[in-house]
């Protein structure tokens, strides 16, 4: 059973439509991330899940149902912004989400103790920095140790250390079989953690699925020597690549997926009496993928 | 019902400004009344031939329900405070996403308000107690009725505050619209469309502030500031079809919206 199934959501605003015809499902246990530029319509997609927003025509199943408050509490999320009351101290703050979730007030020690915010529960949510709030949001997320998770740029505004801890937690919550749905323009956090990805750009869904195929990327072997003709000669010979393209004095070769295989043209160059000064593989960038697929449309 | 009492109640415990807000107002409640009720001390040590004194039993509870009312903006600005701070801070949104449904969060603030009318109430009947109790040696429960009127009056204010604060989601804007309408413009569009329009029509009394404020006359004289007035059981109804339309109204705003 699919954790989360979307049927053609639509959303307009007054002069704008923000979704158009999204679908895609999100299987159990897997780390769903939702890829787009800056108003895209990611938080607007994770808003109408929540029943914050109203969608214009199109449904949904959270977790095999129709999206109730009862199926909320069983999901931690953290939409958009750390939403929090200012003149309350961060342990009140989540005295209050617990109750809602009808969670008792006994796990909030533990929750905050994760997240590195245990020394400072008594101190006003107002007084907290940036990265303190959003780990408070996260802290607020864990109560309950829901089986399904909804994060909204989970490391929006944390140093590095931070990202870098968000990065493990969702890991380690990864590891424990829990369903993560993550919206982010980050591709670099995107690609270090997330199984599947949507990508979506104007409210459009370019592509979904696991992130394999999704991003299935050609290898690029980039290699050069003194005599670059002679070179590419010798290699148009050996064959193999798809495309091979002269750039910055190098030659760049392309070859589908799995295909790539450095030491054996290394040794077809030297059997030509050939030395390589220069020997790189590389793999196509998640970003130059993103890029690509982002400005097709 | 209790459970999303509950709810409010952690949401103001430790909410200093609040308390703060809450204390003063009724201190001034208290005050003003103390302020008439001196003035009311001079009249008898001077022997005039007043034959009503307002802070007598029966006629305190009436007095203290009419002096309060002019004070009912004050609970309002508390109403449209709680209501806006959660637009404010978005955790009207947090509370939905936190598994509330819609109507339970609206429903809460609708207790928050009762609760307040009721400890409004409550505060107006002590202090008419305190005071008839003061001069005359009797004890009286005669006119008792002014005070559930102040009750339902409070509401109309309270639900007024909450619907202005629900369509306007900003703090400011919600309070200055509130006190310029129950201060100016429900005068000024009775006045005119009784006067101008109607021709001595009594089209004014059946505003929802206004409707209220007749219930509780001042304790003398009151036919001629409310000329043709409509009886009780009239503004009653009226006053509670309007507390009902602003619950529905609130209700249904922040059910079918995008929050």
């Amino acid at each position: 059973m699919p954790i989360l199934e979307l049927n053609n959501i639509t959303k307009h605003y007054k002069t704008v439509t923000a979704l158009n015809n999204v679908s895609f499902s999100v299987p159990e246990g897997s780390v769903y991330g939702i890829l787009g530029p800056n108003g895209s319509g990611k938080t607007t997609l994770l808003g109408i899940i929540l029943d914050i927003l109203k969608p214009s025509s199109g449904s949904f199943l959270l977790m095999g149902k129709p999206a109730d408050a009862e199926i909320r509490k069983q999901v931690g999320t953290l939409l958009e912004t750390p939403n929090f009351y200012h003149y309350l101290s961060g342990e009140k703050n989540l005295q209050i989400a617990a109750y809602i979730k009808g969670k008792g007030f006994n796990e909030i020690d533990n929750v905050l103790q994760k997240v590195n915010l245990y020394q400072r529960k008594q101190s006003k949510f107002s007084s907290y920095s940036l990265g303190m709030k959003q780990r408070l949001a996260i802290a607020s997320c864990l109560l309950g140790d829901p089986q399904v998770l909804i994060f909204d740029e989970p490391t929006n505004g944390l140093d590095p250390n931070g990202i870098a801890e968000i990065r493990e937690l969702i890991k380690r919550l990864a590891a424990e079989g829990k369903t993560i749905i993550m919206a982010s323009h980050l591709l670099d956090e995107v690609e270090k953690v997330c199984t599947h990805v949507a990508i979506i750009k104007q409210g459009n869904l370019l592509t979904a699925g696991s992130v394999d195929e999704v991003l299935v990327t050609e290898e690029i072997i980039e290699v050069a020597s003194d005599d670059l003709n002679k070179l590419e000669t010798v290699l148009q010979q050996m064959g193999g690549f798809s495309s091979l393209k002269k750039q910055n004095g190098v030659l760049q070769l392309y070859f589908s997926n799995g295909n790539a295989n450095t030491a054996a043209i290394n040794q077809y160059c030297f059997q030509n009496n050939i030395a390589l000064n220069h020997l790189q593989s590389k793999k196509k960038s998640l970003e130059t993928k993103f890029l690509e697929l982002t400005n097709k449309v | 019902m209790l459970h999303l009492l509950k709810l409010e109640w952690l949401k103001v415990k430790n909410y200093r400004a609040f308390w703060i807000f809450l204390a003063l107002y009724i201190i001034g409640l208290f005050s003003i009344n103390w302020i008439a009720y001196q003035l009311q001390g001079e009249i008898k040590k001077s022997g005039a031939p007043v034959n009503i004194f307002p802070y007598d039993f029966p006629a305190v509870y009436q007095t203290i329900a009419w002096v309060s009312s002019w004070l009912l903006y004050f609970p309002g600005m508390l109403m449209i405070l709680v209501i806006t701070n959660e637009y404010n801070y978005k955790t009207h949104r947090q509370n939905i996403i936190d598994g509330l449904t819609r109507q339970q969060f609206v429903i809460a603030k609708i207790l928050f308000g009762l609760v307040i009318a009721l400890l409004t109430t409550l505060s107006c009947f002590l202090i008419a107690v305190y005071f008839g109790s003061s001069y005359s040696s009797s004890f009286s429960l005669d006119g008792i009725a002014y005070i559930g009127y102040s009750f339902i009056q409070t509401l109309c204010y309270l639900f007024v505050a909450m619907i202005l604060a629900v369509f306007m989601r900003r703090s400011g804007l919600a309070m200055a619209v509130f006190f310029l309408y129950g201060l100016v413009f429900e005068q000024l569009i009775g006045g005119l469309l009784d006067f101008k329009l109607l021709n001595d029509g009594t089209v004014r009394y059946y505003f929802p502030l206004e409707a209220s404020d007749v219930l509780i006359p001042v304790t003398f004289g009151s036919s001629i500031v409310y000329k043709n007035a409509p009886g009780q059981t009239t503004l009653i109804i009226t006053c509670l079809v309007y507390i009902s339309l602003f619950v529905f109204l609130s209700l249904r705003k922040f059910e079918t919206d995008d929050l």
